[in-house]
């Protein structure tokens, strides 16, 4: 008969039988004798490992982002700029995307100055930029951002 | 160098620029062979004697004044400070630029410290999660689209480990004259890191990539500089035949470490010898396209060169252009920094760089140090894997103490050299190799 019974069974058999040392031993209070702690397992060493890994990637990245935002967040004001009319304007409309150090950088004639402002309007997504408010930027740059000074010779007369 | 010093190298280098021989004549009483006065003039505004003077050709502003960082802006280069990086030069705080000196390129390999920054849209958050999970889209012409993790990518494919030169495309820029626009890098625009990943072709090929399969385009995480979420920072994209090339790596570390965030983390491109924008940070997107790509920086003038040169300083379309691909050979010194001082009585000087010249190898770098009279043959060593720029070493003689250039000028496989000029000018600046000159000053 033993086969027929079912593993459910047999189960609820061992449970009774093991825990009849325990209902001997009475409710008092029960002290597990002290045992050596086991080595964690190949499986729970891989995990604390990804988990510390992840933790640490996560953390090197947290840092490199703030160094980042240290660096972008660097507070410009117009006075970066050199004095002049429009420069209040050319700060406020630049600024909006980029900084100024690739204007301080640049030296470009009044044509090629205007040029930029379609391309950026182009290739940027910057609004489009009309009017006085462009002429007044375009003149702002080309007045203190122009070629530093005419070719002694001449201009390059293929120049279109 | 001192404020007062900066000054005077901004006005001479506008002189030389505007009308290089009535420079050498205003500045340094020269007409014809530099002697008599005129060499005492030079050498007043150097600093020191010229010992090769006889061979210094006419109308070039010596190197000391010359060097790009120095010469541009209003003031001296400003440097980065940022955590964890060396001192870079800043080009750009908005979006966030750093060019590396050439002396900082001394490592075989490029350490994050030296690593160049360029960024063409804001940084992205660091994502919240496990990196691994990170997902990346391949879709387009292929049979079966695919949206895959990095984890999955890694368990999946084989990983590969090369040592590739990522350059940007714009390196050298500032050596154009009229100037050209954009960031105004010298030669600094240049990194040889070790990175490991696993090939683009090995996931596109999981993918089916279609017979109508031309190109790719590549799309990352960074928000576009204004903000606006329809916009992409940039997206670019290259020849199918590139893409399937056994050196193009979807990357996961670099230097056997997780890619730091400002260099794409957690997954980037590397397209190592062709324009560096081609190896999209933040990775999210590989679009196969059955058309060459026209996403943000492809087409008109961005990363495209005359077929037939344009007049220097002329406005252009670039309708007639044609895509940047295989990048310039290039070399750079990394031994000694421009400007650098070296005891009286030096009379010889142990040089080294990296040469590397896109899709070729580098078959030779010669110096000089008498203004091109006579050069040296340098030893050049093999490049670690395809790709990989390659070092150089050797030693030059000098005959005296005084002031020295030190030009150097590497030649590619194919006998092409750096010219003396940068040739085929373009409204963005592309492709200027010209050789370098460093100053060294002895005694």
């Amino acid at each position: 008969m033993l086969h027929r019974l079912t593993m459910g069974q047999v189960a609820v058999a061992c449970l009774l039988f093991f825990s009849v040392p325990l209902i001997i031993e009475g409710p008092g209070p029960h002290v597990a004798p002290p045992r050596p702690a086991l080595p964690p397992t190949p499986a729970a060493v891989a995990f604390q490992q990804a988990q510390a890994e992840t933790q640490a990637r996560q953390e090197a990245a947290r840092r490199q982002s703030e160094a980042v935002q240290a660096v972008t967040a660097q507070a410009e004001d117009e006075s970066v700029l050199p004095e002049g009319h429009g420069r209040a304007e050319t700060f406020g409309s630049c600024v909006a995307c980029h900084n100024t150090a690739i204007i301080r950088r640049s030296r470009f004639s009044r044509q090629e100055w205007d040029g930029l402002m379609d391309w950026m309007t182009d290739k940027h997504a910057m609004n489009p930029l009309e009017g006085d408010l462009r002429q007044t930027i375009v003149d702002y740059l080309a007045t203190h951002f122009g070629p530093a000074q005419a070719p002694a010779r001449g201009r390059n007369p293929f120049l279109n | 160098m001192t404020q007062k010093s900066g000054k005077t190298e901004r006005s001479i280098g506008e002189l030389y620029r505007d009308d290089p021989e009535r420079a050498d004549a205003t500045a340094f009483g020269r007409r014809g062979a530099l002697n008599g006065v005129a060499l005492a003039a030079m050498g007043g505004a150097i600093g020191a004697a010229i010992p090769f003077a006889a061979t210094m050709p006419a109308g070039i502003l010596p190197a000391i004044f010359a060097r790009p960082a120095a010469a541009q802006g209003t003031g001296q280069p400003q440097v980065l400070r940022m955590d964890g990086k060396g001192p870079l030069i800043l080009l750009q705080e908005r979006p966030l630029v750093a060019e590396t000196p050439e002396h900082l390129l001394d490592e075989a390999v490029t350490g994050y410290a030296n690593f160049f920054v360029r960024n063409n849209g804001q940084m992205p958050e660091v994502p919240a999660g496990d990196p691994r999970a990170w997902r990346i889209t391949i879709d387009g012409e292929v049979n079966t689209p695919l949206t895959l993790t990095v984890g999955e990518m890694e368990s999946r494919f084989p990983l590969v480990t090369r040592q590739l030169q990522m350059e940007c495309g714009g390196n050298g820029r500032s050596f154009f004259s009229p100037q050209a626009r954009g960031n105004q890098w010298g030669n600094g625009a240049i990194a040889n890191a070790e990175w490991t990943g696993v090939r683009m072709r090995d996931v596109l090929q999981a993918a089916g990539v279609k017979p109508s399969a031309v190109h790719t385009g590549h799309f990352g995480a960074d928000p576009h500089l204004s903000g606006d979420p329809a916009r992409h920072s940039t997206a670019r994209g290259m020849r199918i035949a590139k893409a399937m090339d056994e050196d193009t790596l979807i990357c996961f570390r670099m230097n056997g470490r997780p890619i730091p965030h400002v260099h794409g983390a957690p997954v980037r491109l590397i397209v190592p010898g062709w324009p560096g924008s081609l190896s999209q940070k933040w990775l999210t997107r590989i679009w196969v396209r059955d058309r060459p790509h026209d996403g943000a920086g492809m087409g008109g003038t961005s990363y495209r060169m005359p077929v037939r040169p344009i007049v220097p300083g002329s406005s252009n379309s670039g309708a007639d252009f044609a895509d940047m691909e295989s990048m310039p050979v290039r070399s750079i010194l990394s031994s000694h920094a421009h400007g650098t001082r070296l005891p009286a009585g030096t009379r010889a000087v142990d040089l080294r760089g990296a040469a590397w010249a896109g899709d070729l190898t580098v078959r030779a770098v010669h110096v000089s140090v008498d203004f091109g009279a006579t050069w040296v043959a340098m030893q050049l060593g093999a490049p670690a894997n395809r790709h990989a720029w390659q070092r150089w070493t050797g030693r030059v003689s000098l005959p005296s103490d005084g002031y020295f250039e030190v030009w150097y000028r590497a030649t590619d496989s194919e006998g092409r050299m750096q010219p003396h000029a940068p040739a085929n000018w373009n409204p963005q600046g592309y492709g200027a190799n010209p050789i370098s000159r460093a100053a060294l000053l002895v005694g």
